[in-house]
């Protein structure tokens, strides 16, 4: 092994996006090293396409009736709208440092939309009681990536970038390092380190249908689960009612907040059949359903979709306050919502559940610490509210350092044999894989396994489904050891990065299947049709999955309860 | 339809173009088109993707010779006989392959920037002049408590820059930053007015200076290709006159301070 490809350094953040590079600043201010490992450029990171807003209790704008935002009235709407599941000291502290972490953002430099009195604006979100989300127009995620992106380079933080990380090593149970393949040559890369942080993001591109970036392919919540870490919750997995058909790229709840109504193909009004007071508007898990339910009746349009109409609103109104959407739509459907109506269906938004870790971030796995959406801490419990995900990214991509900080300071440095081991390991995999020649190609593969969970574990689950499903993934787990690329280049293969993301996407679509459908009951975005409520007698818990002799196995663990008592959920 | 490909690895003499048969489909993108080929024909062809929202910027690349984002391109408006917009001192000399604009689509590395593979381009240099231009806030004194109080219009000018993805299509674009490598850019010098106008920033008049210089504002020729190919209609060119003129004025007043009476 080429000493030049072993690095060291106090803490190993993988992922670039928001999480990461917070996370990174912490570590650098506090005198200790690090680096970012990242599989895409950081301004490439999925956080960039995050439209809505970020909640914080500004109280910048009043209430109905003039009342104060709080947040504790935050808290409140974060636990309803996780339909109880989510820990709630943690949903305290996440809602308690909200504004400080707007205000830090801001200091640094993230341009906000503004009030005519120049303080930060906050517009009403779903779930929300109070308009309580800080947005940059329709770029909260932009501006706030390359504000921290900014920060980065002042202060002159190392990023591999474009290095895909294969596995975590473990030194007497300890996690001391990683290894990975630098996309671009080829080499493998060991990196020694006191502590990894992972911050790699969520894993929607195991459905076929999804909003997420193409590179959400779940690897950091597959490297925990291999390290031996648990996986918590991961069966919670949200959907938005309105993507666009083909793409699934995200059309906004302002369409609908704007007039915009849903559409099947008898020209039917169908949400007054499933939501009659709030129409349009209901929640999106309702919205979703109804969808989902009108295309399976066969009311749907070809293509498996309905149509979302806004030619009411007038040229005038769509152009003012919904330009953003009229372009998505003429970019990417060829479709322009001024003449025709937009095709939608739903599709994979959020996901949930990741790596089980506390408020500090720390896994069952000591040395690795997780934050943002590839983590569960749980602040989201069954069903994430919008603006909530930006702030749990820098929230907990700042206490996850500290605690890490705080933990690292007394540790020896780690021995870093077992790295250039993994690294060699490695390298003997990659040679293997691009070895095999004559076996099933891997992107019909790919395709099949990503429809076979949106059908399987989509809107709607049920435990016949589910189980067939789940025989499948372990065929597809099966089938992927005699996949053959073409391609046997080391340098630039992306056939070879497809097919590790896919390992990837294998296993956390077993932990996910398992945990659907060990939990018989339906709880916020987990829809059971053969269990058609929630079972807080048996269900108030979370599920962890673990891996033990190469097998996932699903158990239970309590729920932080504390401040508000469960209580049925409407809106 | 047929997609035309520009292919290179180390150790090729010259680039060869591949031509692929694509079952065209309403709404297809480019991106969609290159996916096809990866899956279908050739799993070494290489091109990088990630939001394919048009918000990430990874996907900028030469198509029918215009710089834009693979994502956000259609096929259908290309073989429509949709040129895009029209560039000052384009197409390049040094991409001679013809194509038929009828039935062909072709798609090249963005020029300007060494190939690494196929459609991968090396952006050290484009992220070099990024970091030249000392990219963040530098925070006024005293800090105030909460956020600082920007009014409606102050943001407005801001986010005429903001919205930049760094996809380096104007790079590409720009005839300046072909003959000069050492010249900042477009990008560059938008995210350096940037901070030029945020009323947080402290050394306001510092970020004047800073490309006061041949290979920073006075390098700009105005042919505003910058302008048009920007996925997020970012003008760069807006903010190089705006400097030019404040340094001109600067300079008038210095020149009259020093002969006055």
């Amino acid at each position: 092994m080429d000493e030049r490809s072993i690095h060291e350094y106090d803490v190993v953040i993988i992922g670039g996006g928001l999480t990461g590079l917070r996370a990174a600043l912490q570590v650098t201010r506090a005198g200790r090293s690090c680096a970012i490992v990242s599989k895409v450029h950081p301004l490439r990171s999925h956080s960039v396409a995050a439209q809505g807003g970020m909640n914080a209790s500004l109280g910048n704008v009043p209430g109905p009736e003039g009342t104060q935002d709080s947040w504790e009235r935050h808290a409140y709407d974060t636990v309803k709208g996780s339909d109880f599941l989510a820990d709630q000291d943690a949903v305290e502290r996440m809602c308690r440092e909200a504004p400080a972490a707007v205000f830090e953002l801001e200091h640094m430099g993230t341009v906000w939309s503004r009030l005519e009195d120049g303080r930060i604006a906050q517009r009403p979100f779903g779930g929300a009681g109070f308009p309580r989300t800080c947005y940059a127009t329709d770029r909260t995620g932009h501006n706030m990536l390359h504000t921290l992106y900014e920060q980065l380079t002042a202060a002159k933080i190392p990023v591999y970038e474009e290095f895909f990380v294969v596995s975590l090593v473990t030194d007497a149970g300890r996690c001391t390092g990683c290894t990975a393949v630098e996309l671009l040559t080829g080499t493998v890369h060991g990196f020694v380190t006191k502590a990894v942080l992972m911050a790699t993001g969520g894993f929607g591109r195991i459905f076929s249908r999804s909003t997420n970036a193409l590179i959400n392919t779940g690897d950091g919540a597959a490297l925990a689960l291999r390290a031996g870490a648990r996986l918590k919750d991961m069966e919670f997995v949200q959907f938005h009612p309105t993507t666009l058909t083909g793409s699934s790229i995200l059309i906004s709840e302002a369409a609908r907040g704007e007039g915009g109504v849903l559409l099947n193909r008898t020209g039917e009004r169908f949400m007054a059949r499933y939501a009659p007071q709030s129409l349009d508007l209901a929640p999106r898990d309702v919205v979703a359903r109804a969808i989902e339910q009108e295309i399976r009746a066969g009311r749907g349009f070809e293509g498996s979709c309905v149509h979302l109409d806004i030619r009411h609103l007038g040229k005038e109104r769509i152009m003012e306050r919904l330009p953003g959407i009229r372009q998505i739509a003429i970019d990417f459907a060829g479709v322009d919502p001024l003449t025709e109506p937009i095709p939608i269906q739903p599709g994979q938004h959020y996901s949930m559940g990741g790596i089980d870790v506390g408020i500090d971030g720390v896994s069952s796995c000591p040395g690795l610490y997780a934050a943002g959406e590839c983590a569960c801490v749980s602040v989201h419990g069954a069903n994430r509210l919008g603006g909530n995900s930006l702030l749990e990214t820098v929230v907990f991509g700042r206490l996850v350092a500290d605690a890490t900080i705080r933990e690292i300071e007394s540790l020896p440095r780690p021995d870093p044999r077992p790295v250039i081991a993994a690294a060699g390991e490695t390298e003997a995999k990659i040679d293997a894989i691009l070895g095999r020649t004559g076996g099933e190609s891997l992107f019909p593969l790919l395709e099949s396994f990503r429809e076979m969970m949106f059908a399987r574990f989509g809107i709607f689950r049920e435990v016949s489904a589910m189980e067939g499903g789940l025989v499948q993934i372990l065929d597809f787990q099966h089938r992927l050891g005699t996949v053959s690329i073409t391609d046997k280049d080391r340098a630039v293969n992306q056939a070879l990065l497809r097919y590790l993301e896919l390992e990837a996407m294998v296993m956390v679509g077993e932990a996910v299947a398992r945990g659907a459908i060990e939990r018989k009951e339906s709880r916020g975005s987990h829809t059971r049709t053969d269990f058609p409520t929630r079972d807080d007698l048996h269900y108030l818990h979370h599920t962890i999955a673990a891996m033990e002799n190469g097998r996932i196995t699903i158990s239970a663990a309590p729920v932080t309860l504390g401040i508000f008592t469960p209580e049925e959920r409407v809106y | 339809m047929k997609l035309k490909v520009f292919r290179f690895r180390p150790g090729m003499d010259r680039p060869r173009y591949d031509t692929f048969a694509i079952a065209s489909r309403h709404g297809m993108t480019v991106l969609g088109a290159l996916f096809e080929v990866q899956a279908l024909y050739d799993d070494s062809l290489s091109f990088r993707y990630s939001c394919r929202g048009a918000v990430c910027g990874t996907c900028a690349m030469l198509i029918n010779r215009v710089p834009r984002l693979a994502c956000r391109t259609q096929l259908e408006a290309l073989l429509a006989g949709n040129p895009g917009p029209a560039l000052s001192q384009y197409p390049l000399p040094e991409y001679p392959e013809p194509w038929d604009p009828e039935e062909e689509v072709i798609v090249e590395p963005l020029p300007h920037l060494p190939v690494i593979k196929d459609l991968i381009v090396d952006m050290t240099t484009f992220f070099d002049d990024y970091r030249a231009v000392l990219p963040v806030l530098k925070e006024k004194e005293p800090v105030p408590e909460k956020e600082w109080r920007m009014t409606p219009e102050a943001v407005r000018e801001l986010e005429l820059y903001t919205p930049c993805i760094l996809c380096g299509a104007c790079y590409a674009a720009c005839p300046v930053n072909g003959k000069n490598p050492r010249y900042l850019g477009p990008a560059a010098l938008a995210k350096l007015w940037r901070f030029r106008i945020d009323p947080r920033e402290r050394d306001a008049a510092d970020r004047l200076r800073a490309a006061d210089n041949p290979e920073g504002w006075w390098a700009c020729e105005f042919h505003t290709n910058c302008r048009r190919v920007c996925p997020k209609s970012v003008p760069p060119d807006k903010a190089i006159g705006h400097a030019r003129q404040e340094l001109n004025r600067m300079k008038k007043n210095q020149e009259s301070g020093e002969t006055g009476p």
